[in-house]
């Protein structure tokens, strides 16, 4: 698994979006196009400020 | 001296002037709150002081009346903040989100739903005038975005130049609307780490319009007649339903149906639509 492969799926699981066997196996099926696109997200995620991330995780309802 | 509470959502009513096909609520259901819910909201409230009170829909402020008539029925709110979550339909202009938010009796935080779904009916600028609208009130703002595939995060890139506010990232859960439509996050397989966890709500409590108090804010509340919401908070705390869902964890609630665990598909890696199938096929709540 490359590095960038690797990002995503942290971010994935990070968000709760995904167990890490379920992230590995969703981030090999994207394209490069797809991976890219998720990585900037994930970047731009990760220099946000620790205690106010961009993105949090909530509980699936509405 | 009963227990406080974190968080109270209230699900005033499901009428909505938006028709989002990933929507948690069925379109044709207009019912709000009756006399005797409300009353019961209220004595709730006094009861238990909660930390957050949580007003949901369908639109929220198309209820802005009832929850003016439960903000101005408490008797002391001062510990309370009070947050609503909104589809931002008013918040066409700066002015009139700001008239907007004003008009509730007391309010601290926004939640605007916005996704694919929602940007069909919500013009994006009223994200941007709705946030503006928030920073002007000293109100705290932030989006809800549901998906269904991570690959939907990528849209989130055109929050960056509004401003600097967290994003709630939603996975669609298959009820209401979403389940007609088949619309449904999306697994690759199933995670068998689900059965270790358990409901990830039970420390929540909803008042489900129509249906009463409970830790469920799903489909079994939502969606079905099992015995799974009650009329008062001690109730439902006594519940079978409770009980159950706060002390086990979704695999021992499994063993305990008596219902197979091999094979499982992707979709119940979600806690929800594992806990669902558990209660509506099994005689855990006869």
């Amino acid at each position: 698994m490359k590095n960038k492969d690797k990002i995503i799926a942290a971010f994935l699981v990070s968000l709760g979006l995904f167990s890490t066997a379920q992230a590995t196996q969703y981030v090999g099926g994207l394209s490069i196009k797809e991976k890219q696109a998720l990585s900037v997200v994930a970047q731009a995620d990760d220099t946000a400020n620790d205690t106010d991330p961009f993105l949090v995780a909530i509980h699936d309802n509405k | 001296m009963p227990r406080s509470i974190k968080e109270l959502g209230v699900v005033v009513g499901y009428r909505c002037n938006f028709k989002c096909a990933h929507c948690c609520t069925r379109h044709n259901r207009s019912q709000g709150l009756s006399a005797v819910e409300k009353l019961s909201i209220i004595s709730a409230i006094d009861r238990y002081n909660p930390g957050t009170l949580l007003f949901v829909g369908g639109e929220t402020t198309l209820y802005l009346e009832t929850v003016n008539e439960i903000l101005s029925a408490a008797r002391d709110l001062s510990g309370s903040k009070i947050k609503v979550t909104t589809n931002g339909h008013f918040a066409r202009t700066v002015p009139s989100a700001v008239r907007m938010l004003r008009s509730f009796k007391k309010l601290d935080s926004i939640q605007l739903s916005y996704d694919r779904f929602h940007a069909e009916f919500l013009p994006f600028r009223n994200v941007k005038n709705l946030y503006l609208a928030c920073k002007k009130l000293g109100m705290k703002f932030c989006v809800i975005n549901t998906i269904t595939s991570p690959l939907e995060l990528v849209g989130l890139k055109k929050f960056w130049p509004i401003g600097k506010f967290k994003v709630l990232v939603n996975k669609v859960m298959c009820l209401g609307e979403a389940a007609r439509n088949g619309i449904e996050y999306a697994y690759p397989s199933f995670d068998s780490g689900v059965l270790n966890r358990s409901c990830p709500a039970r420390n929540n409590l909803t008042y489900v319009c129509g249906r009463g108090f409970s830790a469920c804010c799903s489909s079994l509340a939502f969606e079905t007649s099992l015995p799974v919401a009650h009329a008062s908070i001690a109730q439902h705390r006594r519940s079978r339903f409770y009980r159950l869902i706060s002390g086990m964890t979704l695999g021992r609630l499994m063993r305990k149906s008596g219902l197979p665990a091999n094979c499982l598909p992707p979709q119940f890696s979600a806690e929800c639509h594992l806990c669902e199938h558990i209660f509506k096929n099994s005689g855990l709540l006869a």
